[in-house]
């Protein structure tokens, strides 16, 4: 058996036409509590996922990557920025009909399927939901189309399923039915916000199989979003990483996996559980925490606790550098004139 | 600090909107006011009475009604609510001076001793889940805080002033009592102040313990607790600092709000034992249709609860280490 | 914990009972209801049981209650009980009419606020805060006082005004909770219409908290009508219970020894509020079902005796024998752990893995005597050095524990108590077992937070100052304060950051190295453990299935549900292949299971075999224990590889 992401890449017909979603310089700012402090959740954020492409997007909690997801889905409105979808300019403020019409082509699926699932419908009125908004099937029709979602999703017969309440079914199989009512609308674009990280492990392979097989016979495209470096690798062509809001590399899943080019992606790396080797040997340098997103540094995000960090790194934000075909890293590092710069602190420089 | 500055702004804004509420109300009745009191008194109102209450509604002021309100609210900043009229000609300011320190010693005091009492046994109730007394606790408290105020404390006086003259009959104080503060006073002050005191208590108290009960329960629930029962600590150790520091918390929020509403409650026991205290100045105007007392009493109430929650929320400050990190 | 399972149903399991079934769960609810009932029937029929009129003064004052007149007669020659009977009828309608209009009041504006949020939301957020702390009752008296003669539905009116903040309060903070979940935001992205969002999905989902703030403030509407009626403001020609009292007070019942004439309708109103009360308390207390930490120790209802210490020589540091245990159901006993046998060597990391309702957190709770009710204990033994925790009482208990085991729970917001410093938090483990020098406890402390990696600064501070990673860290400080022989970890990493959770177990690996202690590390992230552990069991449907040193079950995993686990994640490096789950869930626990729990997911199994009788747990290799036929000697190894050419096709 080959890849299951790279083999979709080389089916999808329209690989080369207009990208799904390109997103411009999309910028978030939530004004917090009531002293009227700002944090950026989504800094300047520019990205596009092609047709038929799945997209990872890696973080810590509070990098921003769920913030993306309903900034594109108009769960929140972005301050600044532009997003188009398949060519299409979408504006940030939708209302009204618009809106109802944009939600038909991007749809989302939730991480915690306790409580995506309104647990007082039953499945077949949760998955009427969207068919009847988006006009996809009236009266008589709608039980079928119901029936049909749910066998594509693995849950056969339909009928059966369609008259459960969401607390008969265990956690795998509710999000078969949260991924059921994202198909429903007949979307281009899945936002997939950590779908399977409130599973259990024994489930979230078949997860991320049926969302890979559904990708490839509906020809979607996927943002996936997830904290699991090798779940990212395991979904998507393309990764992006999120710190603090800003994209810190983006490429090819097995270059920005196997090998990260940004000190962050390195450390997350580092950090991942590795069955294969045991522990002892390998010492992590990771000192300190996400820093609080209303008092960042001035410089790099990550300079405070980088172990190659620079004095160029503290002079402003490092800008994206080519370091490979579609590959970029937001480090000085990859700059030969501020590289050769002695390192900030020596002591936490990894001892080989 | 932020936290007790928005207090303090919210402290200022309901005390305003009282205020014009006040301004309002007589302004809304149909029909003239002061004509109303005329056809009450039935001609016992004195001219001089009837411009009084003109002059105190701003109702002799020929301009705008903008004019008129700023008039008001001057008025009232300097502490003049006009004359009362059932008590013509004193100024209603008087009648307040010598009736608020009986309803802030009587309602503060016995407050107080109702929610201490109500949380404790609240606590206990809580805590004690599953013993024969905390469970008879919530629906005895349930009962007594469903009765209505008034006819319990017309209870007690039928039982304990009329049947047996243990505690006197109505009053503040015994007539001729001489000097105050004496030790004879403050007997004089004390059997007088009883029943109504006890009143307030038992009634009051079964609210403060379901509530008590209900956010000791919550914490009972939480994983702090769990882990300090892990810890081995002692019993004693547990319930001081773990569950009633936190219980307390919402508890105090709940007091705040609930203020107004036992305050109101108690007013009334005023009027059964004839305390003179606001309550039953509040029930004589009403009776009088004396409106200047009835409005500027309730003024002052609505000041006296609302300075009472921000000495709350000042309170909460000092216990919850969250609120002064404004979190 | 493993009791999730069931308490998530709880929330939803009275609307299987329509939107009434929750006044039924609750006794409390269930007797202020009939009261109700039984007063409104009363109240309806009173033509029927009296046929006297309740104003008429016909008949002799001041008759003392009997037979003529079971309540007695008033000082205007009323009977009192039919009086009682007619003013049920206007309390009753003011009451539940107030109530009624004061609800939705405060709904809309609750749920507006939480739904729009924003500014809006902030203008009724302060509006509510003002009618809230304004004194209720004399705004009341002084706006009755200007609408008098208004009549019946003028009270209402005025009630209905002052007593709608609560309500829109509590309303909005729960709606505010609802808003966020993410079926709502899955409503707002398929593109539900807002009045669809909040009367078809947020509005069912707040029924119990709109119910019991109706009963509350029918409550305070009845109370606040007797107290107006008391006064003389509204209409005291009509009878209510407030306006008999009114009339009593006026002729001075009291004085003319009349307790009858007052008695009754206070009576009256005390036990129809009581009822009201009743119904709110009980509706809230099923709405909002709590969790409770605060027994003592975790009871144990096995029967035979077992010795209380035996010769801790030759044993290993903590063993668990046959245990037995799970929750105490009203639908009978659930058996989340059974027949459980685990021993932990001195200074051995053990490590214990399985899907969430296997059982892995319950048998950890169990053996510390932690599990809260309704957990128990049903049978078997867990004794550390010798000693058997399950015999002890509650005080020896507390004694032991933390001095010679100790816990770290999962890491969670709510883990350090709030409202007091870090210091104290680890003073007090501390003093409990007996250090109460202030210097050693000082010296003591700085040395832990050193231990694991915090800034012994941090001891002055309070919880919310803390990232959640600096929590756990205080935690596991904590844990290790008493240096005891065995520390029990409960998914302490699960919640946190990748990052964080790297140095945190690193951390622990290094400590537990200089100290040589012992850890039991229950997680379901398996990846993680093999490369943790020293020996690791794998727990399924309330069994340990397999247990092994750990590269041995990640290299060669014997069991089938083992080998399915070890190919369940994603790898990091490697070939990018496809990989499969296990299909299907574990056995109920509330049921008995015949045979292998395993078989309905196996791949492998052997039908009339597998699913007849339970596999015995053999020792296939030393130190390497699995519970599968295909393991078992007795079992022909032809079969498992004929199966297993079949399964691999």
């Amino acid at each position: 058996m080959t890849s299951p992401a790279t083999d979709a890449t080389a089916r999808s017909p329209q690989a080369t036409s207009l990208p799904a979603l390109e997103l411009g310089g999309l910028t978030k700012v939530f004004v917090v509590g009531r002293g009227g402090k700002k944090v950026t959740a989504v800094n300047n954020v520019s990205l596009h996922i092609g047709r038929g492409e799945v997209l990872a997007l890696v973080g810590e909690s509070g990098s921003g990557k769920s913030t993306i997801a309903r900034l594109i889905a108009h769960l929140h409105e972005p301050s600044s920025g532009s997003m188009k979808l398949s060519g299409q300019v979408v504006p940030n403020n939708l209302r009204g009909a618009a809106l109802t019409k944009f939600r038909k082509h991007v749809q989302m699926i939730f991480q915690d399927p306790y409580g995506s699932l309104n647990g007082l419908n039953t499945i077949g009125y949760i998955l009427s939901r969207p068919l009847v908004i988006h006009g996809i099937a009236r009266g008589k029709d709608i039980p079928a189309q119901v029936n049909t979602l749910l066998e594509r999703v693995g849950l056969a017969p339909g009928a059966t399923w369609a008259a459960k309440k969401p607390h008969e079914l265990s956690g795998g199989q509710r999000q078969r039915v949260v991924i059921a009512r994202a198909l429903a609308a007949r979307p281009e674009l899945i936002l997939a916000d950590e779908p399977t990280s409130a599973l259990d492990v024994s489930i979230r392979l078949d997860i991320m199989n049926l969302l890979l097989d559904l990708k490839d016979q509906e020809g979607l495209s996927m943002l996936f979003i997830t904290h699991d470096l090798a779940g990212a690798r395991y979904m998507a062509d393309r990764v992006s990483v999120m710190y603090t809001g800003y994209i810190v590399e983006i490429g090819p899943s097995d270059q920005v996996i196997d090998a990260p080019q940004h000190p962050y992606t390195q450390l997350l790396r580092s950090a991942a559980p590795k069955p294969d080797e045991a522990m002892r040997p390998e010492r992590v340098e990771a000192r300190g925490e996400v820093p609080d997103l209303s008092n960042l540094p001035p410089g790099c995000p990550f300079e405070p606790r980088c172990p190659q960090a620079r004095a160029a790194c503290r002079e402003g934000l490092p800008r994206m550098y080519d370091v490979g075909p579609g590959h970029q890293a937001r480090c000085i590092l990859h700059d030969p004139a501020l590289a050769q710069q002695p390192l900030l602190h020596p002591e936490r420089a990894p001892t080989v | 600090m932020n936290y007790l500055l928005r207090k303090f702004g919210l402290l200022l804004f309901t005390l305003w909107i009282a205020a014009t509420l006040n301004f309002i109300l007589p302004r809304l009745v149909p029909g003239d006011p002061v004509g109303a009191m005329m056809a009450k008194y039935q001609g016992q109102l004195t001219p001089a009475a009837a411009d009084a209450l003109r002059v105190a509604y701003g109702l002799n002021d020929q301009g705008s009604m903008s004019h008129q309100y700023f008039i008001y609210l001057g008025k009232l900043l300097r502490g003049d609510f006009g004359l009362s009229i059932s008590q013509f000609p004193t100024p209603v300011i008087d009648v307040i001076a010598l009736a608020a320190p009986w309803t802030i010693g009587l309602i503060g005091v016995t407050t107080i001793i109702s929610f201490l009492l109500g949380s404790g046994l609240g606590l206990y109730s809580a805590w004690k889940r599953g013993s024969p007394l905390a469970d008879w606790m919530p629906p005895v408290a349930l009962f007594l805080n469903s009765m209505p105020y008034f006819w319990f404390a017309l209870l007690l006086l039928y039982l304990f002033a009329l049947k047996s003259s243990v505690f006197p009959l109505s009053g503040n104080l015994d007539p001729f009592i001489g000097e105050a503060w004496t030790a004879k006073w403050w007997s004089s002050m004390l059997r007088h102040a009883a029943l109504p005191a006890l009143t307030i208590i038992v009634t009051a108290a079964g609210g403060w313990l379901i509530t008590m009960r209900n956010n000791v329960m919550g914490v009972m629930g939480e994983d702090y607790l769990a882990f300090a029962r892990a810890k081995g600590l002692s019993e004693g150790r547990i319930v001081n600092r773990y569950v009633l520091k936190n219980a307390l918390l919402p508890s105090l929020t709940s007091f705040g709000m609930a203020l107004g509403f036992v305050v109101g409650g108690s007013i009334l026991v005023e009027t059964v034992f004839s305390y003179p205290g606001l309550g039953f100045y509040l029930y004589s105007a009403v009776a009088a249709v004396d409106y200047p007392l009835m409005q500027a009493i309730f003024l002052i109430i609505a000041a006296a609860v609302l300075i009472a929650n921000f000495i709350v929320d000042m309170l909460y400050a000092v216990l919850d280490p969250r609120v002064r990190d404004g979190k | 914990m493993t009791a999730i399972p069931i308490a998530r149903l709880t929330p939803l399991a009275w609307l299987r009972a329509g939107p009434l079934g929750v006044i039924w769960r609750s006794p409390r609810a269930t007797t202020g209801a009939v009261i109700i009932l039984l007063i409104a029937v009363l109240a309806l029929l009173a033509p029927l049981i009296s046929s006297y009129d309740p104003s008429s003064g016909a008949f002799t004052p001041w008759i003392k209650p009997g037979v003529g007149h079971l309540l007695g007669t008033t000082a205007l020659g009323q009977d009192i009980f039919t009086q009682m009977l007619y003013g049920a009828r206007l309390t009753l309608l003011i009451g539940i009419a107030s109530g009624l209009i004061s609800t939705a009041i405060g709904t809309a504006l609750g749920l507006t606020a939480a739904y729009y949020g924003g500014r809006t939301g902030e203008v009724i957020n302060t509006v509510t805060n003002i009618f809230l702390v304004l004194p209720g009752l004399p705004l009341l008296i002084i706006v009755s006082a200007f609408l008098r003669g208004g009549g019946v539905w003028a009270i209402i009116l005025v009630i209905s005004l002052t007593g709608w903040a609560w309500g829109a309060r509590v309303l909005r903070s729960q709606a505010l909770t609802l808003r966020n979940r993410d079926f709502i935001h899955a409503a707002v992205s398929t593109g539900e219409s807002p009045a669809r969002i909040i009367f078809k999905e947020m509005l069912p989902n707040l029924a119990g908290i709109i119910a019991a703030n109706f009963f509350g403030t029918a409550l305070y509407a009845v109370l606040s009508e007797a107290a107006l009626s008391f006064i003389g403001i509204g209409d005291v020609s009509k009878v209510t219970w407030g306006t008999m009292l009114y009339w009593a007070q006026a002729k001075n019942a009291l004085l003319q020894g009349a307790w009858w004439w007052v008695g009754a309708p206070g009576l009256g109103i005390a036990v129809l509020g009581m009822a009201f009360a009743f119904l709110n308390f009980g509706v809230d207390e099923i709405s909002n079902p709590r969790s409770n930490h605060a027994g003592k120790a975790t009871r144990v209802l096995r029967r035979k005796s077992v010795p209380k210490v035996v010769d801790a020589a030759g044993l290993p540091l903590m063993s668990i024998q046959h245990l037995d245990a799970g929750y105490v159901t009203p639908s009978g006993p659930v058996r989340a752990v059974r027949d459980v046998s685990l021993d932990v060597a001195p200074g051995e990391f053990l490590g214990l893995a399985g899907e969430s309702g296997c059982g892995k957190s319950t048998l950890a709770f169990a053996a510390t005597r932690l599990l809260d009710a309704p957990g128990a204990v049903f049978g078997g033994e867990a004794r550390l050095a010798g000693q058997d925790l399950l015999s002890l009482t509650p005080e020896e208990l507390r004694r032991t524990r933390w001095k010679d085991y100790s816990l770290v729970f999962q890491a969670s917001m709510n883990i350090l108590n709030p409202v007091i410093k870090v210091r104290e938090q680890v003073y007090d483990a501390m003093q409990a077992h007996g250090v109460h020098d202030k210097t050693k406890l000082e010296a003591r402390a700085r040395e832990l937070f050193e231990l694991v990696g915090i800034r012994p600064d941090y001891l002055d501070a309070f919880p919310h100052q803390l990232s959640g990673g600096m929590k756990q860290r205080v935690v596991i400080a904590i844990a290790l304060a008493l240096e005891p022989k065995l520390v029990v970890m409960d998914e302490p990493t699960t919640a946190l950051d990748v990052v964080v959770q790297r140095q945190i177990l690193q951390e622990i690996d290094q400590v537990r190295r200089r100290l040589g202690i012992s850890i039991i590390f229950i997680t379901h992230d398996l990846s993680l453990l093999v490369e943790m552990s020293d020996r690791i069991a794998i727990m399924y449907a309330g069994e340990v299935v397999e247990e092994a040193p750990a590269q041995q079950i990640y290299t060669a995993p014997k069991h089938p549900y083992t080998q399915r686990l070890m190919t369940a994640f994603p790898p990091l490096s490697g070939a990018r292949e496809r990989r499969e789950g296990i299909p299907g869930r574990p056995p109920s626990l509330a049921q008995e299971i015949v045979g292998c729990p395993f078989y309905e997911r196996c791949a492998v199994h052997l039908p009339g075999t597998c699913d007849v009788k339970k596999p015995a747990n053999v020792e296939v290799e030393p130190g390497h224990r699995v519970a599968c036929f295909l393991q078992s000697p007795a079992v022909k190894p032809a079969v498992y590889q004929e199966e297993h050419d079949l399964a691999s096709d």
